[in-house]
């Protein structure tokens, strides 16, 4: 297996539209990101961004109308958008695995945790496991998901458990298959503040001590702090900045992170923050330029006829905009 | 000031066929004419049949509700029609609180021929879409043409029609993008001021209550467990509840990290609705529980002037 | 705000909006193939009187010479035993297959749906209770055995064939309606609708309603060839259509007694019955998708 540069992922210039009713939805272009091994790395972005899109690209799981218009999407060297789908299940079983928002959809309702679990922990295997040993198996995972009293939990339906207890159910269970790379869409988004606070702190513990590497997609920009390494910032369907998370925050460049940021109300704020002026534009007919020029007060004549080219700023730190273009490029 | 709304041992109970929930159990609370009251909680906190108790969409198992004075534990149907006018309510997802098969025109005659058949048509639907800062071309659209933070102001719209005195807000914000939360949140707090409403603002989200709210109560499984001035809490909060909702809140700068008690991390799960603990419902997630906490039910009592809190670790300093 | 502006813009959404349902229905192909065969069926039994070859078969009519002849080219379906043309006959049989579902439908559909919202609205009242629990008994008993032991008591001809069938029918859209109100009743919308005052019969019907229209016409057009069948099954068993009136299920019945040998009396018939009942399965399926809001 070649990596290159310890790149475990890389994505490059992907580009997915969506054929709907009104036409082609010209969602994601351009999108370039990568994760080393062992790598945190974040998606933030509102609702609709792509976020989700990107990862559904990854995992090969786009719906039927999605048109796959371009970019290649490298996974330990190989692209996946072309190998066969037998290798893609093989990856999917054995090294890459997904923690979806919602516990409570992504069990089935009317079968036992226990051989929900027990599938996946047999499947996930190379060789043919017995019956007892894939019971040690899963109650392992679900030990490493902190979940009390595994085998009352391997004998509950979903109904039984509470939402904390079915994420965490959700994330044993993704330990079985992810031996490299877990994508992690918005796994606190629907729990209790207190209880999405012991899933994070759960997932990032797992996640060093196994040394995975992660992709968390969130929109909020607070959960994502604490947790990665490096953040992609995603405005409609295009990557606008990236760089460590603590240049991120400390030193926003994009002027659409700069105001996502300064949207977030904080703790003892004197000031209800104002939020970002307008609308995303329409997917069906984005800017020509940068998507962002719609809504960015900065807004040069460049931008509305030209996607920005990537710039590093910092060390480290890119950011697709024409403010930062350096002299004679 | 005067109460616009008081409650007292407000009680509901819901009875199951594996046993009673108590999803409120005695709560008292005194809203303000021209207050913006926070009510914070998690899921299964109560927060929300509060909400309902207070629509005439439940009716309590016990306990008084007056509304100036007038009790309105009646439910929705049997309401008279100033009752109805009076108090009206913002849900948390638009998507569902707007029939989606009514254009905004549609959704928002409604009120205005029942509650003030002399409005003239369309122009009150202009102005009441001029207060919420959305065009007036909005008017013939169907929910499914609006964005997430649209549709919330048509609700909004919606609630004003009848030109009300309180309005709860049942989580206006939190189903929205962050980039539009601080709109609508401005909208609300402009539409206070001007017309002297009162808020009952029902959400889970600590950090936004202290841009906004005058006081805040917090709850958890169904009774208040601290209440008092939404500036202490950040800096003088006293139960270990709120010190715990308090250390989960993720944060984005380093000043608020400084702010978060560091010492409270949150443990245990919020426990089933159907065997709450004994003595304080708090006791198996406490970090500083006692003897006490597992068989005595604190009261919630002033711990400093218009501060108060229902713990046993303040009991004894009042 | 320029009227005339305003206008185009809303015609436009108008269009759009339908322009959106016919986007959904026909992605499936199949269901436009239903809506072809069935719109060509229907206009078939409208002009029967022009295209076929044989019109006055249609009636009483004896022409012995002519009997049980086997399919030809003056026969396409060949002739029965008292020597009409089965293609004419099949062809105004249509018609009073399509008249069943016609009146069927209307003073089914309509009443249990009234029914159905009452008794969702108000789950817990005594009239609810009553309309349900009638309902149900209704529902216990096989739709085609229930119209059977009612035509059965009545003198058999096709209005009675048609009360027949209605009155096994209504509960099915009562359930159906019931079902998805008690749902629809706790979606905020309709909790908004209450807050602000309005009415029971402005949420029932203004506010409801609207959103189980996909639904409601979903069942619909599948029930149609169940309509169908029941209405042929009657007729089979001599409780519907009477000689000399052409029906499909009469015509099946009649050309048993000539199975095997005379064997086109019965099939083609039945091969027109089974045929619509696909068709309106295929439309029911696309309105189905038509109405599904995940497909965009």
């Amino acid at each position: 297996m070649v990596m290159e540069n310890g790149k475990i992922l890389e994505v490059k210039d992907l580009a997915v539209s969506y054929k709907v009713y009104e036409g082609i939805l010209k969602v994601l272009r351009n999108v370039s990101f990568y994760v080393l091994k062992g790598e945190k790395i974040g998606i933030i972005g509102e609702s609709g961004c792509g976020k989700t899109t990107s990862m559904k690209s990854i995992m090969r799981i786009l719906p039927t109308n999605a048109l796959l218009e371009g970019g290649e999407i490298y996974y330990k060297g190989k692209n996946i958008l072309k190998i066969s789908k037998k290798e893609m299940t093989y990856l999917r079983r054995h090294s890459i695995s997904m923690i979806f928002q919602d516990p409570s959809t992504a069990l089935n309702p009317v079968f036992k945790i226990g051989p929900q679990i027990y599938d996946i922990v047999k499947y996930s295997s190379d060789r043919r496991l017995t019956k007892s040993e894939i019971h040690e198996l899963a109650i392992s995972y679900l030990k490493q998901a902190a979940l009390p009293e595994p085998e009352r939990i391997l004998d509950s339906y979903p109904f039984q458990l509470s939402g904390g207890m079915k994420q965490r159910v959700n994330i044993a269970m993704s330990l079985a298959s992810a031996n490299d790379l877990l994508i992690a869409d918005e796994p606190g988004t629907s729990l209790d503040v207190t209880i999405e606070d012991q899933i994070m702190r759960l997932l990032k513990s797992i996640v060093e001590e196994k040394h995975l590497s992660i992709i968390l997609i969130s929109h909020a920009l607070g959960t994502v702090r604490g947790f990665v390494d490096r953040i992609y910032v995603m405005y409609a369907g295009t990557i606008v900045e990236y760089g460590p998370t603590k240049s991120i925050f400390s030193n926003p460049l994009h002027p659409y992170t700069r105001l996502l940021i300064e949207s977030v109300p904080k703790l003892m704020g004197k000031k209800i923050p104002e939020g970002i002026p307008g609308v995303v534009p329409s997917y069906l007919n984005p800017p020509l330029g940068c998507r962002f020029s719609t809504r960015c007060p900065f807004k040069m004549d460049i931008c509305e006829r030209e996607m920005p080219q990537v710039y590093e700023a910092e060390d480290g730190h890119f950011v697709a905009c024409h403010l930062f273009r350096k002299e004679g490029s | 000031m005067a109460a616009i709304l008081e409650i007292k041992g407000l009680k509901k109970y819901f009875k199951t066929r594996k046993g009673t929930i108590k999803a409120v159990d005695d709560v008292d609370l005194e809203i303000e004419e021209g207050e913006i009251f926070g009510l914070v909680g998690e899921s299964g906190s109560g927060k929300t049949t509060v909400a309902n108790i207070i629509m005439g969409l439940y009716l309590p198992t016990s306990g008084e509700i007056k509304y100036k004075g007038n009790n309105i534990a009646i439910p929705i149907n049997k309401r008279p029609k100033w009752l109805k006018k009076e108090i009206q309510i913002v849900f948390q997802n638009p998507a569902s609180s707007l029939n989606p098969k009514k254009t905004v025109r549609q959704i928002l005659e409604v009120p205005i021929s029942i509650h003030r058949p002399d409005a003239p048509l369309p122009q009150t639907i202009y102005e009441l879409l001029e207060m919420v800062d959305l065009p007036p071309e909005f008017i013939d659209r169907h929910p499914e043409e609006l964005g997430g933070g649209e549709k919330q102001l048509v609700a909004i719209a919606r609630a004003l029609s009848t030109e009300p005195s309180l309005i709860v807000l049942d989580e206006p914000t939190s189903s929205l993008d962050v980039s539009v939360q601080g709109k609508i949140i401005n909208i609300l707090m402009k539409l206070q001021k001007n017309f002297g409403l009162t808020y009952i603002f029902i959400t889970h989200n600590l950090s936004l209550m202290s841009n906004v709210a005058n006081r805040v109560a917090i709850m958890y499984l169904g009774k208040i467990k601290e209440i008092a001035k939404s500036e202490e809490f950040f800096t003088n909060s006293f139960h270990p509840y709120t010190k715990m909702l308090l250390s989960s809140i993720p944060v984005i700068t380093e000043e608020e990290e400084k702010l978060k008690p560091k010492k409270i991390l949150s443990t245990g799960e919020i426990p089933g609705a159907l065997k709450l603990p004994e003595g304080c419902s708090f006791h198996p997630r406490c970090p500083f529980v006692m003897d006490v906490c597992k068989v005595k039910d604190p009261p919630l009592i002033e711990v400093s002037p218009n501060h108060l809190c229902s713990c046993h670790l303040y009991l004894n300093k009042q | 705000m320029d009227e005339k502006v305003s206008r185009k813009n809303l015609i436009k959404r108008i269009r759009n909006k339908y322009g959106r349902y016919w986007y959904r229905f026909k992605r499936n192909k199949l269901s436009i193939v239903g809506l072809g065969v069935l719109i060509a069926l229907i206009l078939m039994a409208i002009l029967a009187s022009l295209i076929t070859p044989y019109p006055s078969n249609a009636g009483l009519y004896i022409n012995l010479s002519q009997e049980n002849l086997p399919p030809s080219l003056a026969h396409p379906f060949g002739t029965d035993m008292l020597g009409r043309d089965i293609l004419t006959r099949i062809i105004f049989g249509l018609r009073y297959s399509f008249l069943l579902v016609g009146v069927v439908l209307s003073v089914t559909v309509i009443p249990g749906v009234v029914l159905g919202l009452i008794a969702g609205y108000y789950p817990k009242r005594w009239f609810s209770i009553l309309i349900m629990r009638v309902a149900d008994i209704f529902v216990a008993v096989p739709p085609l055995l229930l119209a059977l032991s009612i035509a059965s008591v009545l003198t058999p001809n096709i209005t009675n064939a048609m009360f027949a069938v209605s009155l096994a029918w209504w509960p099915w859209y009562t359930r159906l309606v019931y079902t998805s109100t008690t749902s629809i009743r706790n979606e905020d919308f309709v909790r908004a609708a209450e807050v602000i005052g309005a009415s029971p019969s402005h949420i029932m019907f203004s506010e409801i309603m609207p959103n189980l229209l996909g639904t409601i016409l979903t069942k619909v057009s599948l029930d149609a060839g169940w309509v169908i069948l029941i209405g042929a099954a009657l007729s089979f068993v001599g409780l519907g259509a009477q000689e000399p009136t052409p029906d499909l299920g009469t015509m099946i019945s009649e050309g048993a007694a000539y199975l095997p040998q005379v064997w086109w009396i019965s099939i083609f018939p039945a091969i027109f019955i089974v045929i619509i009942i696909l068709a309106f399965n295929l439309l029911g399926d696309g309105i189905k998708d038509m109405f599904s809001s995940s497909i965009r």
